[in-house]
């Protein structure tokens, strides 16, 4: 009776190791078959109508006219002013805004 | 137990970011649902207004059009329905808000800072020949200002971009946002289940009461000198600067609460600058359909258009 208690307390911690912790399941999953990478951009961009901003440097200005914000292009191609944001995201209450005469 | 009302219970939860734009830190609240990825997109929209129509930006098309001071610069739209705004608004204002006033802030050192005393009737005379909004020219989409002239910024395009961004939230469907940029410009969106904002004014002597103003689906503008001055001899002196005479305001604050962030902006400097003769301005203010008060110099409190929500709380 006590090899029989032994044996079926082993397999439920086996069952518990295996099946309990699914993220060790998912991360074997997910190494075995990867999952392919989708460009979300390219199902976005057909709606859109976007242009890249040209900068000639020789005369120090924009060289394109665009016509309207119809999409922004961040990522690799950003500028300094973004480089430096703070873009940690918090969670917040709807707790009261300061006023200050900031510039 | 008695049942509360389930309102109770709710606490509306917001992811936040804040980021330096503008020469100042700018704050968006999304809804706690939405997407992390939203807020590289909104405050790109901002970052396009920076490198488009800064004049401190290196390129933007103020920056060529001050660059090329006597000479056509071609822009684009946009650019041209700006100036034209600013120049109905400087004519509204009878040139005492002037965004040509570029010249005027470096004589009394907001610029850069290292000017410490007061200029001389004669220099600020001097600079105010080049102080004119009238000089600038639009020609189709093309823009050209009077040489010596240089146009700036600093007092509508931050509020501007929050407009911008803030169009682009309700567009995509969010019903329930803020954005901060820096106090002084404030673009709320709200729904049912958040029915307004709340904003903090900043009390102005040490035993004043703070005020706190309910905001719903509005913008809120703010002009004071609480921050932003110059001290010289022991006297405080405003970086908002009257365009007519030459000389810093002494009004203490103004609160503006328009549609736009722009408009509200624009307004606050507008009627800042105008000093004590505000109070001449405020019946086209109030035709604009835009609310708010006014402490001027003696400290006298002068409210208008609809009367805005508030309440008191502890100092």
């Amino acid at each position: 009776m006590g090899r029989i208690k032994t044996f079926v307390l082993y397999i439920i911690g086996v069952v518990l190791l295996v099946f309990g912790n699914r993220k060790i399941f998912s991360e074997l999953w997910d190494a075995i078959f990867p999952k392919p990478t989708v460009d979300y951009n390219k199902d976005l961009e057909d709606g859109f109508s976007y242009e890249d901003l040209k900068y000639d440097s020789a005369q120090g200005r924009f060289i394109n006219q665009t016509e309207y914000y119809q999409i922004v292009r961040y990522g690799d191609d950003v500028t300094e002013v973004m480089k430096q944001a703070k873009s940690r995201t918090r969670i917040e209450s709807d707790n009261a805004e300061s006023a200050s005469d900031s510039l | 137990m008695q049942n509360l009302p389930q309102t109770a219970y709710k606490i509306p939860v917001y992811l936040t970011q804040e980021r330096r734009c503008f020469y100042a830190n700018i704050k968006v609240k999304l809804p706690f649902t939405c997407d992390e990825s939203l807020f590289e997109e909104i405050y790109g929209v901002m970052d396009v207004v920076d490198r488009y129509y800064n004049s401190y930006t290196s390129g933007s098309y103020i920056d060529q059009i001050n660059k090329n001071a006597g000479n056509w610069v071609d822009v684009d739209d946009t650019c041209v329905w700006l100036i034209q705004q600013l120049k109905n608004f400087a004519e509204l204002f009878d040139g005492i808000y002037d965004i040509t006033s570029m010249p005027l802030l470096k004589l009394w050192g907001f610029y850069d800072q290292k000017q410490n005393e007061i200029p001389t009737s004669a220099a600020i005379d001097t600079v105010l020949k080049k102080v004119d909004f009238r000089q600038i020219e639009i020609d189709g989409e093309r823009v050209r200002i009077a040489k010596g002239q240089e146009i700036i910024t600093g007092s509508f395009l931050k509020s501007f971009a929050v407009d911008l961004a803030m169009d682009y939230i309700r567009d995509i469907g969010i019903k329930d946002a803020l954005i901060n940029a820096g106090g002084s410009s404030m673009r709320v969106l709200n729904n049912y289940e958040h029915p307004h904002w709340k904003i903090k004014i900043p009390f102005l002597k040490r035993d004043d009461k703070e005020q706190l103003i309910r905001l719903s689906n509005k913008a809120f503008s703010y002009s004071g000198m609480g921050n932003n001055f110059k001290q010289i001899d022991g006297q405080k002196y405003s970086h908002i600067l009257n365009a007519k005479t030459g000389y810093p305001s002494a009004i203490r604050q103004v609160v503006i609460i328009s549609n736009s962030s722009f408009e509200g902006d624009v307004l606050a400097t507008a009627l800042y600058a105008t000093g004590d003769d505000y109070e001449k301005y405020i019946p086209s203010i109030e035709a604009m359909g835009v609310s708010g008060f006014v402490v001027d110099s003696r400290g006298r409190k002068v409210n208008f258009g609809i009367p805005l929500e508030e309440e008191v709380l502890c100092s």
